[in-house]
């Protein structure tokens, strides 16, 4: 850890401009999610939201100096990853149904 | 400007900076390639953007956690997808940007801006109070253990309850109808 000991200090930047970058982030993130019709590009938005939620508890946890929102990011972490797994199970079984995964062709359950 | 930043810092201030240009601009290049492949792999750059910030930010082992799970697993998950579908069956980015949903994304965006970010931006810095830990203990590592076997145990044991629910769950919907599928191809009504 000695090699890292330049990290080890108060806070780099004002605790709003993380705040403000992961913000931004979950804006982009927000935007690929309404703006593509690729399953699989919009489940790379939606991670980038999840990043984005990671970044503003990491943030505040550094702020703070608890442990709790670091633990928290690990749990969000977890969640992402089965979540990821689940989703793209999603988008496999729909491209056996549909041959596509364009998300305006899913129409299965409508009446 | 320069009262917003700590003495002494500028340049992991620069570094910061530089870090957060690139992640946003990664961010962009994912909801703007055409090609899933490149998408993806503009996705690898911005967690290891997001890595980095998380080590300027006092916190290396969720560093080594976004890299490893983020940045390793998911990205080889979403490539094997990827590999797994054909080309040409994915929708280009061309017949996908319908004036309306420009206008959508952009009044959420704006939405969004107002309603979270500018209003403590103005309101000048987001005031935290202190715990009390010493900046030194709260990258090591023993000090996380500490907090999650003690104090959020129970919340670990069911994160591995959730883990083996969505394995086993997406085990089940992708083969059976794989098996759903090649009943119905023997079968005289055919497929769907």
């Amino acid at each position: 850890m000695d090699g890292l000991d330049f990290l080890s200090g108060p806070t780099v930047v004002p605790v709003s401009f993380s705040l403000a970058l992961a913000l931004t982030i979950f804006c982009i993130g927000a935007a690929g999610v309404l703006l593509r019709r690729n399953a699989i590009i919009v489940f790379a938005c939606i991670e980038m939201m999840m990043n984005a939620a990671n970044l503003a508890f990491v943030s505040l946890a550094d702020a703070w100096g608890g442990p709790e929102g670091r633990i928290f990011v690990f749990f969000v972490i977890i969640v992402a990853a089965a979540e990821a797994a689940i989703g793209l199970g999603i988008v496999i079984t729909l491209y056996r149904l549909h041959g596509s995964i364009d998300l305006d062709r899913a129409d299965l359950m409508r009446g | 400007m320069n009262e917003l930043i700590p003495e002494g810092l500028p340049v992991l201030a620069a570094v910061w900076a530089a870090v957060a240009g690139i992640v946003v601009a990664s961010g962009l290049a994912v909801i703007t390639r055409k090609n899933p492949v490149s998408a993806v792999a503009w996705l690898i750059v911005h967690f290891v953007g997001t890595a980095c910030l998380y080590l300027l930010l006092n916190s290396q082992f969720v560093a080594a956690i976004q890299v490893l799970v983020y940045a390793g697993a998911i990205i080889v998950l979403f490539l094997f997808v990827i590999m797994l579908l054909q080309v040409d069956a994915q929708p280009s980015m061309g017949r996908e940007s319908g004036a309306g949903r420009i206008v959508l994304a952009g009044v959420t965006a704006v939405v969004l801006l107002t309603a979270f970010g500018l209003r403590d931006l103005s309101q000048g810095l987001v005031q935290v109070p202190s715990s009390g830990v010493p900046v030194e203990t709260q990258d090591s590592v023993e000090w996380l253990a500490n907090a999650l076997f003690t104090r959020h145990l129970v919340a670990f044991e069911l994160a591995s309850i959730i883990l083996v629910a969505a394995m086993a769950g997406v085990m089940v919907y992708t083969t059976r109808r794989r098996a759903a599928a090649a009943t119905a191809a023997a079968g005289p009504e055919g497929g769907r």
